[in-house]
């Protein structure tokens, strides 16, 4: 601790300083320890009797390795080595042992004690104990580790700007969306990520709100297109936010690649617009069929009453009567087969049947079903894996079971349970297939009626999806039963063929 | 709406006069239909035919108020609740080997083969003709 009164010629002004360079190291935070070139200690100041547990008394005049761990006894000889060449050490990191035997993590500053002849006589060393700021950095490291590991795994991307809009951190996510890797884009623009036409707005934006404070999309987010380094372009879903620092003003940027949800709803739209278009097609055939059938009932009805009024004349002299009575059997005969070639031109339009898969046709369908119903449904289908395929038509299949369902969602509009289930199972050569809800249930007159065309208890109905349904099922051979469940609801059920060779197609 | 007295059975219809001219047969046959039209029509031609006939509304109906079973069955298939061959299917677990007529609007083969897989002895078109019913019903009596 000598050393640098030794500047001083006075003795007077030496010894005023090596006062004052002893309240200095007597006040100071950090251990401030000297030693002789034997490794001796001679000076212990309070930082190092607080840091290490021995007092002045208990170890000046020791030997300084009883500090050190017994891996480490060789650092003592090199760090003399180094003072011998007049090389400072500052801030090495290591380990010292407290009297009590703990380990503690210590950053060691060295400096040479030379006498007034420039001589090598010793070393002073300020150990600053690490425990506190390496428990910091670990959490640090620990926090940079999770953040990285959820920035590599989450599909969102991350893009950081600075307010100039300069790229500073481009995720692995982001990496994967747009194509670029880090090193081609930090640094970048982040305008190379958007269209042309949207690059000189980012601009604008960026600029009217440096200027303004004024929000357009930090914290609210919005669907913008991306284009990838191919060129190609996607929707995303952008959130940004704001990173104020002392100096420094970020953004960050979570982008949510579109492209498969949109996917998703496009094929819905498809799906929706191809059954709109089969069932007005077929809702024309199924009219025909459904009318046909009405129909049917009173030319039975006449033709009946005329096979037996031509019966009863035969005992009766009375041509002319008889006469019309044959002529009103042969027009009924007409408008009969008038009706047979409008069902078999009906069966014309029919679609090819094959081998379906139950589980994406019912899925898909519910998706349908269940499109702007604002309560949610709790959903249960169950398909066992021997009944997961049935030889139908797709999308006439697909028509029974969305009016099914959507029947099944309205009845539950006010019902405080909402469950939609739907089950197959095999029953023979059929597949059955049933659809029931934890709706109010039916009442019986509305039963009775129930897939009579032009019956309906909705107020925008118009009666017939119910009897379309029935003609589907039984044009597969099938057949579409209801149902009142014991513990309340309704349930519908209807078979079809399980292969191809089960019944044979009309 | 038809009104069910005395098991289905209706008396003092017109056309009765021409009873004394029928040839009257000791065999009973029911009908099952939803329309009361023609279930009425049925009525008509098989009672001309010297038949003796109990109509039902509905398979319910039918499977409620039989007392003994009649000689055979015609048989709507497209009726709410319980179809004609759901009916057939309810019949053969009770152990009835019945006779069966099944008559359909919409006939097709799917319909016509589990008609024969149910033990439906004919399935007919609506409208049938008259003299395939009477030869269904005299096969069975």
């Amino acid at each position: 601790m000598a050393d640098a009164s030794n500047d001083y010629p006075n003795e007077q002004q030496r010894e005023a300083m090596r006062g004052y360079l002893a309240a200095i190291a007597a006040s100071a935070n950090d251990a401030i320890v000297g030693k002789d070139l034997d490794g001796v200690v001679i000076s212990w100041n309070e930082a190092a009797e607080r840091l290490f547990g021995y007092t002045a008394a208990d170890i000046v005049g020791q030997p300084i390795t009883r500090l050190m761990p017994t891996e480490r006894l060789h650092e003592a000889a090199s760090i003399l080595d180094k003072m011998r060449r007049g090389e400072p050490l500052t801030h090495f990191e290591t380990e010292r042992v407290t009297k009590s035997g703990k380990l503690i993590p210590v950053s060691l500053t060295i400096s040479p004690i030379r006498d007034s002849d420039g001589k090598l006589i010793g070393v002073s060393k300020i150990i600053r104990d690490l425990t506190d700021s390496q428990k910091i950095a670990r959490e640090l490291q620990r926090r940079e580790a999770l953040l990285k590991s959820i920035l590599d795994t989450v599909p969102d991307a991350l893009v950081v700007i600075d307010n100039r809009g300069t790229i500073q951190s481009f995720s692995p996510a982001a990496q994967r969306m747009f194509g670029y890797s880090e090193i081609e884009m930090v640094g970048q623009r982040v305008n190379r990520l958007m269209p042309p036409q949207d690059s000189a707005a980012h601009d604008t934006y960026m600029n009217h709100y440096m200027e303004t404070g004024e929000r357009r999309i930090i914290g609210i987010g919005r669907v913008v297109l991306g284009q990838r380094k191919d060129g190609s372009q996607f929707p995303l879903e952008l959130q940004v936010g704001e990173v104020l620092l002392a100096d420094s003003h970020l953004f960050t940027g979570f982008m949510h690649d579109l492209t498969e949800r949109q996917e998703n709803d496009r094929r819905l739209n498809e799906l929706q617009a191809e059954l709109i278009h089969m069932s007005r097609l077929s809702e024309l055939g199924q009219m025909v069929s459904a009318l046909s059938h009405e129909v049917n009932q009173p030319l039975t009805a006449i033709a009946n009453y005329t096979a037996g009024l031509r019966r009863m004349l035969a005992h009766e002299d009375a041509p002319a009567i008889l006469g019309a009575v044959e002529k009103v059997a042969e027009q009924a005969d007409r408008a009969r087969r008038i009706l047979q070639s409008l069902r078999s031109l009906v069966r014309k339009e029919a679609r090819e049947r094959q081998l379906e898969r139950l589980e994406p046709l019912v899925q898909e369908t519910a998706a349908l079903a269940l499109i702007g119903t604002s309560r949610t449904v709790d959903l249960e289908i169950t398909i066992p894996p021997d009944a997961a395929t049935a030889f139908v038509d797709r999308v006439q299949i697909q028509q029974v079971l969305l009016n099914l369902m959507r029947n099944a969602v309205e009845a539950m509009s006010n019902s405080p349970l909402r469950k939609l289930r739907i089950a197959t199972a095999v029953a023979g050569s059929w597949i059955q297939v049933t659809v029931a809800d934890s709706g109010p249930g039916l009442s019986g007159p509305v039963r009775e009626k129930l897939f009579h065309p032009f019956t309906t208890t909705k107020s925008d109905g118009l009666g017939i999806g119910l009897s379309i349904c029935r003609t589907i099922v039984e044009a597969h051979g099938g057949e579409l039963t209801c149902e009142t469940a014991e513990a309340g609801g309704t349930v519908f059920r209807f078979t079809v063929p399980r292969s191809a060779d089960a019944p044979p197609v009309p | 709406m038809l009104e069910i007295r005395d098991g289905g059975r209706r008396t003092a219809e017109p056309w009765r006069q021409w009873e004394r001219m029928i040839e009257k047969r000791p065999c009973e046959v029911a009908v099952v239909d939803d329309d009361p039209a023609v279930l009425e029509s049925f009525r008509f031609i098989l009672e001309l035919n010297g038949y003796q006939v109990a109509t039902y509304p509905s398979a319910m109906a039918y499977l409620n108020n039989t007392k003994t079973p009649p000689h055979c069955l015609i048989l709507d298939q497209h009726m709410p609740m319980m179809t004609g061959l759901e009916l057939v299917k309810a019949l053969r677990m009770n152990g009835s080997d019945i006779p069966v007529l099944l008559i359909t609007a919409a006939p097709s083969p799917a319909i016509a083969a589990r008609a024969n897989e149910a033990g439906v002895v004919q399935v007919l078109e609506k409208p049938p003709a008259e003299e395939e019913v009477i030869r269904f019903v005299s096969g069975c009596c």
